[in-house]
């Protein structure tokens, strides 16, 4: 049975080759022009998320810091 | 895009030098341990200076803020356009690569909203933040 920590770097390597598949698509000027709109919107959301979990994680500072008083 | 990184810590500390280089390589590599490689340095280290380098954390986390706020002003540079093309091909244009066209500019249009509203919650929180370390400091 495989282990918590070899999933969890399977995952990892495939979040990898998945961001260089989007990101090779998106900058393939020969690619269907559907297929580079799709993989540049999966990119742009990506990074949009990423500045919403940094927001939810001052959130849950605040919180804590309002809970010690 | 070539990502322009500079860190205050960068020069006279130790290891100060590859810190800006990683910055500059946690922007546009897919994985920190990737970006650590790139420039010849372990993950773990990476991983201890972003724990016990406050300045270097925040270093990272304002390069951060700066490339979403370029990209941010490129989406709304090109809203009005996307908004335009919605309305043409809403009147019934028969532009080719019609499906794509739409699928731009909704996502760019949403993108944009999205950033307006990440940029307002931004804002409220640095004013709660702000309040909060004045409370403290009292």
């Amino acid at each position: 049975m495989k282990t918590l920590k070899q999933r969890a770097n399977r995952l990892a390597q495939n979040g990898t080759e998945a961001v260089h598949t989007l990101s090779r698509i998106a900058s393939d000027e020969d690619a269907p022009a559907e297929a580079r709109v799709s993989a540049a919107t999966a990119i742009l959301e990506f990074m949009y998320r990423s500045v919403e979990q940094d927001i939810l994680v001052r959130i849950e500072k605040l919180e804590q810091d309002r809970g010690k008083r | 895009m070539s990502p322009n990184v500079s860190f205050s810590g960068g020069s006279g500390r130790k290891g100060g030098n590859k810190k800006e280089q990683v910055l500059a390589a946690m922007l546009i590599e897919p994985t920190r341990k990737a970006a650590a490689e790139s420039v010849g340095i372990s993950p773990r280290t990476l991983a201890r200076w972003l724990k016990e380098d406050s300045a270097f954390a925040e270093a990272y986390q304002a390069a951060k803020a700066e490339l979403v706020e370029s990209m941010t002003t490129r989406l709304r540079t090109n809203g009005i356009d996307a908004v335009a093309t919605l309305a043409e091909v809403a009147k019934g244009s028969t532009s080719p690569n019609q499906a794509a066209r739409v699928s731009a500019a909704r996502t760019i249009i949403e993108l944009v909203l999205k950033a307006h509203e990440a940029e307002d919650l931004g804002v409220r929180l640095q004013k709660l933040e702000s309040e909060r370390n004045s409370d403290e400091n009292s």
